[in-house]
């Protein structure tokens, strides 16, 4: 450098132009740079974290299928039992074909337009009024109930008629899954 | 200029002298020089800038060119501390005929060249100075007579006095212009050879005699015209002296000119003077009192003020501002080595990205199987609860019929009305804060108190049922009893 040229430059001017490079390096180059880094960073956490999870799912697959199968297979038979539709036509049948094997007179039926507090599951509901011996009555009942579990009584009333028969009331619950 | 010091280090001594007026005042003379400098020979020559009366602001001083290889003794004996540098010391020892051999092995060994050699022993002896004179209120100024650039700037402004009495030879400028006076008419041939051979020209130059350091130059065929006629032109720059200055006349010797020195725009001009100086041999003529004695000191520091205020920024006393030549590079390596830490952490980590991404897409199928396996999980959960919940609410009621029933005494009972229903139906029964699960209510009559009183009896079998007996009462003309009551079952005993 020649020295007109160094007696004109200015003392403060190295610092100051090292000052300035360091301050464009920084911006332009370590800023972005770290920024990457940090978002490299969360990319990578976040991928670890799902490879942990996708280990840990490998791993529990074996249990979980079992598992699965095991649950798939009591809703298959509780679905086996409970139809998915009303039925109702079929449901009559069946009560006065019971009825008639136990020599119970069917006097009233009607459909009850009461709500169901059960949950999960729709529900129809007979009202019925028969007539027969408590003996008739109880195996009435009781084959009833042996149809299958979509099937359920619910507040009978049970009143003297005369001549040693009983007058029945019920409610005949009939269970189907909703589509 | 007030206070303008002149520091002379020669090999065999060092001076430092003051100018006054016209006149140059030795102020303090230290032997041995910087042949065995020690530091102590230096402060010793500097005492007197403590005085009072002796202060000033510059300290001019005038850096020989001796031979390479006493520079690599100075270097040695300031730097004992290093290996290669104690050989060259001890291989210097051994005397004048082996002491170029020995001095180059040591360039060879130290890894520098001859003119990187010289800087670093100029430079450490501008440091001592600077080191010393700093604190004083003194600012260094340096010159190197090798250095073409500074002859460059000095070109036209500066004044300058060089003189080495102990290679017998005087050097100066004298406004731009290169003039070498010598003292010793019996040494000037291979003074000259040694100045041009040695020092002056660079190794490489076309001038310089190959092989031949010590060959006069002025035997060179090369050199006899360019010689020649900057003989005339010395000749009449010694005209010029002596009518200024009165100096006599003296045979004048050229050793160069602008065609030989390709850097320098400068007229060199040589020239020799037998100088009888009272009281001074020879070859212990010392430029200051040389210039004590003659009116080339005036001459020679005729505008001290004309000289380039290059203290600071001298080339030479880069030591002193060692942070400015090693913090630009240093702040460039520094940034350099962290982006590259930073492009390499960067790198590295999208290698480490790429691997668990590759993990990753292998791990998918099994989280997607697991989540649908889930759903399916939740769905099958959803309807089983809803299985275990009808369930629940399932009661068995011929069962329960049946079991009330043979409860009730065949005979003194006559029941009218038997209802069953689920207790919520009658949420204000209370049995011990149980709320019923079951609840049979009952109407009747009894033949007698006393049957009415073994039904309730029969009835209430706690803890599987709770007997309420809502109403009795005895009818008239007769003994019997008509009753209603309530049977709860209660929650945990089913």
């Amino acid at each position: 450098m020649k020295p007109g040229l160094q007696r004109t430059f200015p003392r403060w001017a190295w610092p100051a132009l090292g000052l300035g490079g360091l301050t464009l390096w920084f911006l332009l180059i370590a800023w972005p740079l770290y920024q990457q880094l940090s978002a490299q960073q969360q990319q990578a956490e976040a991928l670890q974290t799902r490879i942990e999870q996708g280990v840990a799912a490998r791993a529990s697959l074996s249990l979980l299928r079992s598992q699965v199968a095991q649950l798939q297979i009591e809703a298959g038979a509780f679905e086996q039992q409970v139809p998915p539709l009303e039925r109702l036509p079929a449901l009559v049948s069946q009560l006065g074909r019971i009825a008639q094997q136990h020599s119970i007179s069917l006097q009233q039926l009607g459909r009850s337009v009461e709500r169901d507090s059960s949950a999960g599951v729709a529900t129809t509901r007979i009202a019925v009024v028969a007539r027969g011996k408590l003996n008739q009555v109880y195996a009435f009942w009781r084959d009833l109930l042996a149809q299958g579990r979509y099937l359920n009584l619910d507040r009978p009333i049970l009143q003297l008629a005369g001549e040693g028969r009983l007058e029945v009331r019920f409610q005949l619950l009939a269970y189907s899954l909703p589509k | 200029m007030k206070g303008t010091l002149l520091l002379d280090l020669g090999p065999n001594e060092l001076v430092l002298a003051q100018r006054k007026g016209e006149q140059i005042e030795v102020l303090q003379q230290v032997s041995p020089g910087w042949r065995s400098y020690n530091g102590r020979n230096l402060r010793e020559l500097l005492a007197p800038l403590r005085r009072p009366g002796v202060a000033g602001s510059r300290v001019v001083v005038g850096l020989a060119h001796p031979p390479v290889e006493l520079r690599c003794e100075t270097l040695a004996s300031q730097i004992p501390e290093r290996e290669a540098t104690r050989a060259i010391l001890d291989r210097l020892q051994v005397g004048p005929e082996s002491q170029q051999r020995s001095s180059k092995v040591a360039l060879k060994n130290l890894g520098g060249s001859r003119e990187a050699m010289i800087a670093r022993v100029d430079d450490q002896l501008l440091q001592a100075l600077v080191h010393e004179l700093n604190p004083l209120g003194f600012e260094v100024v340096a010159f190197r007579p090798r250095s073409l650039g500074w002859w460059k700037a000095l070109s036209g402004e500066a004044l300058w006095l060089h003189l080495e009495p102990g290679a017998g030879h005087l050097v100066g400028i004298v406004r731009g212009q290169v003039v070498h006076f010598e003292g010793i008419p019996d040494a000037v041939e291979a003074s000259l050879g040694f100045s041009l051979g040695r020092s002056y020209l660079q190794p490489d130059h076309p001038l310089t005699p190959r092989g031949e350091a010590w060959n006069p130059i002025r035997r060179h065929a090369a050199l006899q015209e360019p010689l020649a006629q900057l003989q005339q032109r010395a000749q009449g720059l010694g005209q010029s002296l002596e009518s200024r200055f009165g100096l006599p006349p003296a045979q004048l010797f050229f050793t160069g000119g602008p065609a030989y020195w390709p850097e320098a725009r400068l007229l060199l001009g040589l020239g020799t003077w037998e100088i009888a100086t009272p009281g001074l041999p020879g070859l212990e003529v010392s430029p200051l009192l040389l210039a004590q004695h003659t009116h080339l000191a005036g001459l020679c520091l005729e505008n001290p003020l004309e000289w380039p205020a290059e203290g600071a920024r001298n080339p030479l006393l880069r030591g002193h501002r060692g942070w400015r030549r090693v913090a630009g590079p240093g702040l460039l390596v520094s940034l350099l080595l962290a982006t590259a830490g930073l492009s390499w952490q960067r790198y590295r980590q999208q290698q480490q990205l790429l691997l668990l991404e590759a993990q990753w897409q292998q791990l998918i199928p099994f989280v997607m199987e697991q989540e649908q396996l889930t759903r399916q999980q939740a769905g099958f959960k959803k309807t089983l609860e809803v299985r275990d919940q009808l369930y629940a609410q399932r009661i068995d009621w011929p069962y329960t019929l049946a079991q009330l029933l043979a409860r009730i005494p065949t005979t003194g009972i006559r029941i009218s009305t038997l209802q069953l229903g689920p207790g919520s139906r009658q949420p204000d029964l209370n049995f011990d804060g149980k709320s019923p699960r079951l609840l049979l209510e009952m109407a009747g009559v009894a033949n007698s108190r006393r049957d009415l009183e073994g039904l309730l009896s029969r009835l209430d079998y706690p803890p599987r049922y709770a007997v309420s007996l809502h109403h009795s009462q005895l009818q008239s003309s007769s003994t019997r009893w008509d009753f209603t009551l309530s049977v709860a079952q209660l929650q945990e005993s089913r």
